[in-house]
């Protein structure tokens, strides 16, 4: 199955919801089958509408679906940190570039730390890379004495 | 030392002339005394021969005896009296004399021990002046470079310190208004910059 999670599904917890709605689902649909063919089906949400495609929702498709979405709670996640909560235009255009540029499969989590006052931080794994203006301003210590010396002279 | 022992020596012979001119003085009192009782009182064997003598001869003879005894005495005080004020003057003016030279050469003595811890007063108080002058040195040598290791100290953490308080000042600041519609360019730049690095960190796993 060549397909991938939509944009704005970034979050382990969203992929969670998913996998449940989609096994509930299939549960509902086996279910309503041995009761009675012509009962409706429940109302599926836009994300997994998407995922789905434009395929007939079947149970069978439904199970594989959520079991496609159980091994996708266990992709890489990779966190951001930024200065406030972005936007979910914002969230969208930072997930699709992970998941354009780095691996397909990619799970995203944002945080927020007013402490930033701007840029980010991204941590994957073990591994950090600070982006902040914080860390900026902090590395650029040695520039702000040369700038005071000229200033003040001293 | 021995110009006293040798003044005590001619005091002492000098109470021993004096003590033996009295005795002899005091002998012969005693011998005209015994005259004068023979003379008064003629032993009745010797009456014959005393009777060649007038009586007023008699008396002649003893008046001159007594007379020229008195003088012989007289002469004897007074030449001991004389030889006695000669010895007491020489004996006074080599006291005087020793005394002086006893006490200039004390004196001298006293000057030299005082020349000499004065000098070594001098000498010491020398010495601990340039042990003081250079302890002095040392400190104040010790003193400057502290001085400017700490001042070096100081400017560090002044320098390092001022950095955070800055960042903590901008940081403060910018963190009020923060549009990360503005700051989503930087953002995208950042990443692709970085894209290679965040590759291989996502390959390399947790």
């Amino acid at each position: 199955m060549d397909r991938r999670l939509p944009d704005n599904v970034a979050t382990p917890q969203q992929v969670q919801l998913l996998r449940i709605e989609a096994e509930s689902l299939a549960a509902a649909i086996g279910e309503g089958a041995r009761r009675s063919k012509d009962k409706p089906l429940a109302k599926v949400s836009a994300d997994l509408q998407a995922i789905l495609g434009k395929s007939k929702i079947t149970a069978e498709l439904l199970e594989q679906t959520a079991a496609w979405l159980s091994q996708q709670q266990t992709a890489p996640v990779v966190h951001f940190v930024l200065p406030v909560l972005p936007q979910p235009e914002l969230r969208q255009r930072l997930v699709a570039w992970l998941r354009d540029n780095l691996a397909p499969n990619l799970l995203a989590s944002f945080e927020h730390n007013s402490g930033l006052a701007g840029g980010f931080v991204i941590r994957t794994g073990s591994v950090i890379y600070d982006f902040s203006f914080r860390r900026k301003l902090l590395d650029g210590a040695a520039g702000m004495k040369k700038v005071m010396k000229k200033v003040t002279g001293v | 030392m021995n110009s006293y022992y040798i003044l005590l020596g001619v005091i002492a012979l000098l109470v021993v002339i004096n003590y033996v001119s009295l005795f002899w003085v005091s002998s012969l009192q005693k011998q005209l005394r015994h005259a004068r009782q023979k003379v008064a009182k003629p032993a009745p064997s010797t009456a014959s021969t005393l009777a060649t003598v007038s009586a007023e001869h008699v008396i002649e003879l003893q008046a001159k005896a007594e007379h020229l005894m008195e003088e012989t005495v007289r002469k004897s005080i007074q030449k001991l009296h004389d030889d006695l004020g000669k010895t007491t003057g020489l004996i006074n003016q080599r006291v005087g004399e020793l005394s002086d030279k006893v006490i200039q050469d004390e004196l001298t003595k006293y000057q030299g021990a005082l020349d000499e811890v004065r000098q070594s007063s001098i000498d010491t108080l020398s010495e601990v002046q340039q042990a003081i002058d250079k302890r002095r040195g040392e400190m104040e040598e010790t003193l400057a470079a502290e001085v400017a290791e700490e001042k070096k100290h100081v400017l560090e953490r002044f320098e390092q310190h001022m950095g955070e308080v800055v960042s903590g000042y901008l940081v403060e600041t910018l963190g009020q208004n923060i549009d990360l519609g503005a700051q989503s360019s930087y953002i995208f730049d950042t990443l692709e910059k970085h894209k290679d690095e965040l590759k291989k960190a996502l390959a390399d796993g947790p």
